[in-house]
């Protein structure tokens, strides 16, 4: 049990110039463009994937869930299963439960669901945890507050840049994941594991200045489709595709 | 119910569908067209005869489901096809007993997510009567070829064995902890794994001074290499946990163990590839309650399905085994998932993530003599990380383990690992618990076991710290110099070799150049290459230095020779454009309108104004060339000599490029605009431009 499948960048000339230059000395940046390139149109798929759709469409979701009367009853609403007003591991953990429920009932399990999926929840716990951190701990109604905050123009434009981040970085290293680790050690590109972490830190900033870019429009978007109470899947749909476009350019900037 | 084209369909113990096509897999445990056998060992004769119709149909429709696993093979590892191929559609029809009760929508609601959960596929079931007599069909011997008569009556417990460390922990918690009885259950998976598995049974017992233990083992035999596709088997522990809570249920219990260490269990992605179950789930907390349900709603009786390890690291599995007295049988467990390549001398490989987890955590206790690193072919420390998927791992492992310990809360982890909060509803709906008391929990002990290893590998490392500084003592590619050594064996550069990236400032990783008599061109961080000089990759330089300007042929021609003059005034010729050049501009004209919409629709309102700012600069061109409909009027001919000249020149120097680098030269043809007016349309990326020094000057 507890086994594990790994793979490598396959060595056909659609991923060469990545092998090359992840064994190289290439930026994270110019591997996150060679990368991008080498995945044509994998990203663009994101667009109409109902795991990545889900994962966002719920975020978008979950502030004004907290500012009705009943936030347990708002969320159930949305197919998050919670017992009360959730603490921040449970509302993570309904939500992430709530996304696979979804994803088993249009049977379209996908690596790109999966990714966002999981950016969703960690989306959710570090901004809303990082909120309500206190010596004491945080209560069930610190919670809720915290999370209604998120519907205001400034802080959803946080939430959406913040899920966008950790998807890209997600998607570009479920490929480049497969390399780094050969060029470890003695007479490679990295010297010790330490390099590569640093590598990968890189990579992740790379990540979290691209999505500024979203960043900047999301939350006139999200205010905008609240003023005229259309925040639906399709109009979220739109706007996921909108911003994985102008993520791929971005993250294809060589000093983004 | 649609059909997908992908769909793979398996007729099971003799069923058929109207849509089933002609090549549906067909999967039978008795009748004519049998292919399987399901062998059960060791089952008191007695109790087989208690066995009921619906314990059975499970019994053949978990082998149905392990067959259809390895039979339909989940393409290569390599792929990078965001996991098509991993994935599969798979549509059973199965002939069973009781057909109301395997179609109940609750059945198949909990079938369909727990195995979809379990091996990543899509699942769909049919359930059609079964033929007469076909729930007779499972195989029974006895051990030795003796049914096993003793012992049943005093059973408290009924778990899986597989012979590995950790449920070998679990009997041992159970027999000499928590004096209990138990029955172990193992699949017998290979001849050289049941004969561990019986060899451990049989110390067991001597160990805690009994005649015998009761010792189930299952197999399902496939006749065919046709049902060998595929190793990777996510789903087999479906089929263990049925023949367990059969024999619970035969003998009146209501509960069935799996014993397995926690981080094992949830086992977290450690590598961002390990999408979905490439991290097998097999005692998933979520796998577990599904399995829970399945089994209740087939036997009609609760069945608690539950790993008392699930919140113990590997190493405190250990010290469960060490509280008992029972690390002297530690070296006859086997924990390697390369059964396949194990032989008497290596009972474990040491690269897969069940030795490498198991050799950390015998190191974390010191208990390296009672498990001596003699029997793993590849040593942690000592040996050597050649093969890329091995050293993929160890290193994966270990900085997972890091990042486990960098942590200080639930939150956090949960903000780092977001796959972990699929298991805590599980958790929380078997046990009653809240949500932040099972993620504390699962944080806790993921924090654990990354100080474990992280312990493990600061002590090995000081205490090889010698050998790490003698050149020599250990191989390169042993873990020790591949974490920490600094280029030990790095071989100078010959002297005189002058290599090209050396020239280049490190921070530049788009370099266009002269360079001498040549050209130096670096693209994406690449490795740096010459071009022999020609007058294409001039005009390319020079468009490069004036990114998202329009040139003229024109001028184009002058820079190149050296004239900073225009020899041809534009004001001197008709500057038409010709059909092509229009329809491209239409063309682009219309690509921004519809930017424009999306951009307005997004309220991305910088986008907006740039798509108005190129909009309307266009509609003035075309205005003024011929009317955004109209026809292009007649060109002048020095302006066809420029453009062809200086576009044909650009394009041979793009396919030398695409020579040396193919990204490079598709780049330059996806953002170089040809024709009369010429343009880099890339503003973004951040070329060098400037001139090298060469080696003579």
């Amino acid at each position: 049990m507890g086994h594990i499948r790994l793979g490598r960048l396959p060595r056909t000339k659609r991923w060469a110039e990545v092998v090359e230059l992840v064994g190289g000395s290439a930026s994270s940046a110019a591997v996150a463009s060679a990368t991008l390139d080498a995945a044509e149109g994998d990203l663009a798929r994101a667009a109409s994937d109902p795991g990545v759709l889900r994962s966002f469409y719920l975020l978008t979701q979950l502030p004004d869930a907290a500012r009705s009367e009943d936030f347990a009853a708002a969320l159930r609403g949305l197919g998050i299963q919670v017992s009360g007003t959730p603490s921040t591991a449970e509302l993570s953990a309904a939500l992430s439960d709530a996304i696979d429920r979804h994803i088993n009932s249009t049977r379209q399990r996908t690596d790109l669901g999966d990714m966002a999926q999981s950016a969703a929840v960690e989306t959710l716990a570090s901004l809303v945890s990082g909120r309500t951190a206190s010596l004491f701990g945080s209560t069930p109604d610190d919670v809720r507050r915290e999370v209604s905050k998120l519907a205001t123009e400034k802080q959803f434009g946080s939430v959406a840049r913040d899920f966008f981040a950790r998807f890209a970085q997600r998607f570009l290293t479920y490929y480049v994941s497969r390399e780094l680790p050969q060029h470890v050690g003695p007479d490679r590109r990295f010297d010790s594991a330490a390099e590569q972490r640093r590598f990968n830190d890189a990579l992740d900033l790379h990540c979290k200045q691209a999505s500024k870019i979203v960043e900047k429009f999301a939350g006139t978007w999200y205010s905008k489709a609240r003023f005229e109470k259309d925040l639906s899947e399709d109009r979220t749909a739109r706007f996921v595709g909108y911003a994985l476009k102008k993520m791929r350019l971005e993250l294809r900037r060589g000093d983004a | 119910m649609t059909s997908s084209a992908d769909e793979r369909w398996i007729l099971c113990g003799g069923a058929n569908h109207a849509s089933a096509p002609e090549d549906a897999l067909r999967l039978a445990v008795s009748g004519s067209d049998k292919n399987l056998t399901v062998d059960i060992e060791g089952l008191a004769s007695n109790l087989v005869a208690n066995i009921p119709p619906a314990m059975k149909d499970l019994i053949r429709l978990a082998s149905y489901v392990i067959a259809a696993d390895q039979a339909f093979a989940r393409g290569n590892p390599d792929a990078t096809d965001l996991g098509d191929s991993w994935r599969r559609d798979m549509r059973f029809v199965i002939a069973v007993n009781d057909p109301d009760l395997w179609k109940s929508q609750e059945m198949v609601g909990a079938l369909e997510s727990t195995l979809g959960f379990l091996s990543d596929d899509n699942y769909t079931f049919d359930f059609v009567a079964g033929r007469s007599g076909s729930h007779e069909q499972l195989h029974f011997t006895g051990p030795d070829g003796e049914p096993f008569v003793g012992g049943w009556n005093n059973v408290d417990v009924v778990q899986l064995f597989s012979g590995g460390m950790d449920s070998f922990g679990g009997a041992v918690q159970a027999l000499a902890i928590d004096k209990q009885s138990p029955v172990l259950v193992s699949h017998r998976s290979a001849p050289k794994t049941w004969k561990t598995q019986r060899e451990l049974v049989g110390d067991l017992a001597n160990w805690s001074s009994r005649s015998a233990i009761p010792h189930v083992g299952i197999q399902v035999v496939k006749h065919n290499d046709a049902l060998r596709k595929e190793r990777t088997q996510r789903s087999r522990s479906f089929l263990y946990a049925a023949m367990a809570s059969t024999v619970a249920h035969v003998i009146g219990h209501n509960k069935i163990r799996f014993y397995e260490n926690g981080t094992t269990s949830f086992n977290l992605p450690i590598s961002p590839q390990l999408v979905g179950a490439r991290a097998t789930r097999t005692t998933h907390p979520k796998v577990l309650l599904g399995f829970a349900k399945i089994i209740s709603l087939a036997r009609g009786k609760a069945m608690v399905v539950e790993n008392p390890f699930e919140l113990k690291t590997r190493a405190e599995v250990l010290d469960v085994i060490g509280r008992a007295g029972a690390v002297n049988m530690l070296r006859h467990t086997v924990s390697c998932a390369h059964v396949h390549k194990s032989s008497t001398q290596y009972p474990h490989c040491g690269v897969c993530s069940q030795c490498i987890d198991r050799r950390f955590s015998v190191l974390a206790r010191g208990l390296e003599n009672e498990d001596p690193e003699e029997g793993y072919e590849v040593d942690l420390i000592k040996g050597e990380w050649k093969h890329e998927g091995d050293r993929t791992l160890v290193l994966d492992y270990i900085d997972a383990a890091d990042r486990f310990a960098a942590l200080n809360n639930a939150d956090e982890f949960l903000g780092s690992f977001g796959e972990a909060a699929r298991a805590i509803p599980a958790m929380m709906e078997r046990s009653g618990r809240d949500g932040d008391a099972a993620a504390k929990d699962v944080f806790e002990m993921h924090h654990r076991h990354g100080e474990d290893v992280g312990r493990v590998i600061s002590e090995t490392m000081a205490s090889m710290a010698k050998c790490i500084r003698t050149p020599g003592s250990l191989s390169p590619e042993s873990l020790p110099m591949i974490l920490f050594a600094k280029g030990l064996n790095a071989q100078p550069e010959p002297a005189g070799s002058t290599q090209l990236d050396e020239v280049l400032d490190a921070q530049s990783e788009y370099v266009f150049r002269p360079y001498g008599d040549t050209w130096l061109v670096r693209f994406r961080g690449g490795k740096a290459f010459p071009m022999q000089q020609n007058v294409g990759l001039k005009y390319i330089h020079m468009l490069l230095q004036q990114p998202g300007d329009e040139l003229t042929a024109f001028a184009l021609l002058d820079l190149a020779e050296g004239r900073l003059e225009a020899s041809r005034p534009l004001s001197s010729i008709s500057l038409a454009a010709d059909d092509q050049a229009l329809r491209g501009v239409r063309d682009r004209y219309r690509q921004l309108q519809q930017d424009k919409a999306d951009a307005e629709d997004a309220c991305d309102e910088e986008e907006v104004e740039r798509c108005e700012a190129e909009i309307k600069q266009l509609a003035q061109y075309l205005s003024l060339e011929s009317g955004l409909g109209g026809k292009a009027r007649k060109t002048d001919p020095a302006v066809n000599r420029a453009r062809n000249s200086v576009s044909n020149a650009i394009k041979r120097a793009v396919k030398k490029i695409k020579a040396q680098s193919p990204a490079c030269a598709k780049h330059l043809s996806d953002q170089l605009q040809t024709g009369f007016w010429l343009k880099y349309r890339d503003t973004m990326t951040p070329w060098d431009t400037s001139r090298a020094v060469s080696p003579e000057e």
